[in-house]
């Protein structure tokens, strides 16, 4: 069944009285998730934990099935002590109580696969239609691929052919959630849509970037649009410029075979950072539903124009770590780490000077950037307003700074205001003082994981914090320019040292970059 | 009391009522809780000790109010709190049928209330009910009712999958066990708001007061159970035509000075306490205001 003849039908049911009002949203219809990839890192560390904190926070529903389809030789047993003991090394509750594993490890399967060999996703439909009989899953199916990205056209196609597509479901929903990256650049973006399209329609399909499930994230929307004080001067009479930032200060740990085919700018910057700018510039939905808030996020991107080959240099920085010093541990170059060509030329660090062209925001310089091995691990969102037109304490000296509000995304949550005051005492002397909002003491509980919620929007059918194929192609438009004249270009790589703040091409296009 | 407390501006002025020793100190060290993050008058009226001025520092007052007169009351109050700031009343008293209440909420911007204490039965939550419709809604809200959101939660995870939500409207009785009268009416007061009826109700009084043991809804052809394990946990079971497996869900703990903050700052009326006042209003079979 696809997913608008779902809707169509669901739209006669009721819904529960009960939830209007409280905390949580309801839980989803009965189904099952499959992951592909299932032995694979972000299974054990991130996918796995956010499921059963699902559980444990009884927000599965009680008609529930699991079923990992990976490589790896395991019988069911195997794969749920395997599962079993990721939770104690990776779920924040660490191991489970007795009562609760064994009530949920026996929802739980998997298939032993090889992703080229058909057999084996008629052996996976199998064990849904299993399920579905045993579980009472209903025919519902959450389908997602945590695989290297190379592999999405093909276990679509296989899907398609054993007749797992929505299409031939015609008991329930059939979704499918993609990891990222969604292609490597514009063309096998559009060939990778092209093959997912031909078996899912858009509202089947959903585009995680777990960026967009974190709560600080989902709260630029709150701040902009809850409050009358912000967007008054949310726009280019006031802005100066917007500045995002999303610097770790790890390398690439075991991930150095995928970064050599990915970097700095298809990682991070295409995608969680350019969301994170869509965030920040769209103009007011009509309402809080999933497609108006991601045709406003489209309306951003499709405003940014992508640089001419001749602007690339001046708009563009790119850099790769070399050794040096991460809080007082000595690390080794990038051309170094494990699976990473001695002659790489792969970008460790990535940024951009772009314009929205639009009248809110025409002339505002936004400029973004994403690297390894900084400084400071920190996600943030900085819009520096304008200078005071005046300067009324002509006899102080101090500088009079600008006002800048800082969304904090990670690892401090939270909004911080710099305003300017005056130092007590008889004499002008004007100085910048913060006003700091943080989720935990504000709230005083934690954020919830974002895979958690971005899990839980998928069983119930919220595509609001996934990407849409428009905005993900236009992302693509802005990046490609840059990618090819980077790919055309030699790089004088390492150039920046571990531990610091980047390569000093970032500061050429933009000395203004906030310290990390 | 620290008398450091730094903040030398206040942005609300907290009016406490408090009429016996015990409840007195548990208030004391929540409403310091509560002024070490907002910066408050308070004005804490202790109606257990005579009439003097316990303690007057910058930001707290302390005063013995037994035997004051009513108007006296409301003297020291406007005394007290600074003028032109949002007044929030805390009633922690055994009562609201008390005419010091409705004095000192006279000229509260906001009412809040710890039915638990003062509610111990159906003619002191008519009242309430009563007090709260004739007020306006907005401005008044109860602990007792903000401790209930873990149950409300349970209770709701009953109805979320389709075969359950069927057979909401079949639900012909509820019985609550709790500690205090308060938290089961207003647990049916919000069922019954919810579903568009009133149901057959029974309240068991068991166990420490402000506790909620166990919710069981009852329909022809299933039994809906919300029940406590051990201290922090609520099991969910659902028997009958479509059984489900026992769910437990930790509940979060409640944190006293959140939901102070919560109730004392909030200007907007609350999307589940006034309903729930109107479901009650309905099961108590109050005549409507105009």
């Amino acid at each position: 069944m696809t997913e608008t003849a779902t809707a169509t039908a669901s739209a006669r049911r009721a819904t529960n009285p009960l939830r209007v009002g409280l905390a949580s949203d309801r839980i989803s219809d009965p189904c099952n998730i499959v992951f592909f990839g299932a032995s694979g890192d972000l299974f054990k560390r991130m996918l796995f934990p956010a499921i059963f904190a699902l559980r444990e926070k009884g927000m599965l529903p009680s008609a529930f099935g699991l079923v990992g389809f990976s490589r790896t030789n395991y019988t069911d047993d195997a794969f749920r002590d395997y599962c079993r003991e990721q939770l104690s090394a990776f779920a924040s509750n660490g191991a489970p109580s007795a009562d609760m594993w064994d009530e949920f490890s026996g929802r739980i399967s998997y298939v032993s696969a090889d992703f080229d060999d058909e057999q084996h996703y008629a052996d996976l439909k199998t064990v849904l239609e299993r399920n579905d009989e045993e579980l009472r899953t209903g025919g519902n199916r959450i389908l997602y691929l945590s695989t290297p990205p190379s592999l999405f056209p093909k276990i679509v196609k296989h899907l398609a052919a054993v007749g797992l597509d929505p299409r031939s479901n015609t008991k329930g929903w059939t979704r499918i959630i993609i990891e990222k990256p969604f292609g490597i650049d514009l063309s096998s973006a559009r060939a990778l849509q092209a093959e997912i399209a031909s078996v899912f329609d858009e509202r089947s399909i959903y585009r995680i970037d777990h960026y967009l499930g974190k709560e600080p994230v989902q709260d630029l929307l709150a701040l902009r649009f809850a409050n009358t004080i912000f967007e008054p001067v949310w726009n280019r009479n006031y802005v100066d410029s917007v500045q995002i930032t999303a610097a770790e200060t790890l390398g690439v740990e075991q991930r150095g075979g995928y970064y050599e085919t990915s970097g700095a700018m298809r990682d991070m910057l295409q995608n969680h950072v350019l969301n994170l700018l869509a965030l920040v510039a769209m103009e007011p939905p009509t309402d809080s539903g999933a497609e108006a808030i991601r045709t406003e996020k489209y309306k951003v991107f499709a405003a940014i124009e992508p640089p001419s080959a001749k602007d690339v240099p001046t708009i563009s920085a790119r850099g790769q770590y070399g050794a040096g010093t991460v809080a007082g541990t000595n690390v080794i170059e990038y051309r170094k780490e494990a699976d990473v060509a001695p002659d790489s030329n792969t970008e460790t660090f990535a940024a951009l000077k772009l314009s929205v062209q639009n009248w809110r925001w025409a002339g505002v310089p936004f400029y973004v950037r994403s690297g390894k091995r900084l400084a400071r691990k920190c996600s943030e969102i900085a819009v520096t307003f304008k200078p005071v037109p005046h300067r009324l304490y002509g006899e102080s000296t101090d500088a009079i700074e600008p006002n800048v509000l800082v969304a904090k995304i990670q690892p401090d949550e939270g909004i911080s205001l710099r305003f300017e005051a005056k130092v007590p005492g008889p004499k002008q002397h004007i100085r910048s003082v913060f006003m700091d909002f943080n989720y935990g003491s504000g709230f005083g509980i934690e954020s919830p994981p974002a895979y958690e919620r971005l899990l839980a929007d998928a069983m119930r059918g919220d595509q609001t914090l996934f990407t849409r194929w428009d905005a993900v192609e236009k992302a693509w438009e802005i990046v490609e320019p840059v990618l090819d004249n980077w790919r055309s270009t030699p790089a004088n790589f390492p150039n920046y040292e571990s531990g610091g703040q980047g390569p000093q091409s970032a500061f050429d296009i933009f000395p203004g970059w906030r310290q990390l | 009391m620290d008398t450091r407390v730094t903040p030398r501006t206040s942005t609300i002025a907290l009016v406490a009522f408090v009429d016996d020793v015990q409840s007195e100190q548990w208030l004391h060290e929540r409403l310091e809780a509560f002024a070490s993050k907002h910066p408050a008058r308070i004005i804490l009226l202790n109606a257990s000790v005579d009439a003097a001025i316990d303690s007057d520092e910058d930001l707290w007052s302390i005063r013995g109010v037994r035997d004051v007169d009513l108007l006296d009351l409301s003297s020291y109050v406007r005394e007290l709190a600074p003028y032109g700031r949002h007044l929030g009343l805390l009633w922690a008293a055994r009562t609201i049928s008390d005419p010091r209440f409705i004095e000192l909420a006279e000229d509260a911007d906001s009412i809040l209330l710890d039915s638990s204490r003062s509610v111990a039965d159906a003619s002191e939550l008519r009242a309430l009910v009563d007090y709260a419709h004739d007020r306006g809604e907005s401005s008044v809200h109860d602990l007792a009712y903000l401790r209930l959101h873990p149950w409300q939660e349970a209770i709701a995870s009953c109805f979320d999958e389709r075969v359950h939500l069927d057979l909401l409207d079949s639900i012909e009785s509820v019985r609550i066990v709790a500690g205090s009268e308060a938290e089961s009416w207003y647990l049916a007061g919000w069922l019954a708001d919810r579903i568009g009826r009133t149901v057959s109700h029974e309240f068991i009084r068991e166990g420490d007061p402000r506790r909620v043991l166990s919710v069981t809804m009852k329909s022809p052809h299933a039994l809906f159970t919300a029940e406590l394990i051990g201290s922090d946990e609520i099991r969910v079971t659902i028997n009958g035509i479509h059984p489900r497996t026992p769910r437990t869900e930790r509940m979060r703990d409640v944190d006293i000075l959140a939901l102070l903050e919560h109730a004392t700052l909030a200007r907007e009326s609350d999307p589940l306490f006034h309903p729930t006042l109107r479901g009650l209003h309905k099961m108590l079979a109050l005549p409507q205001s105009s």
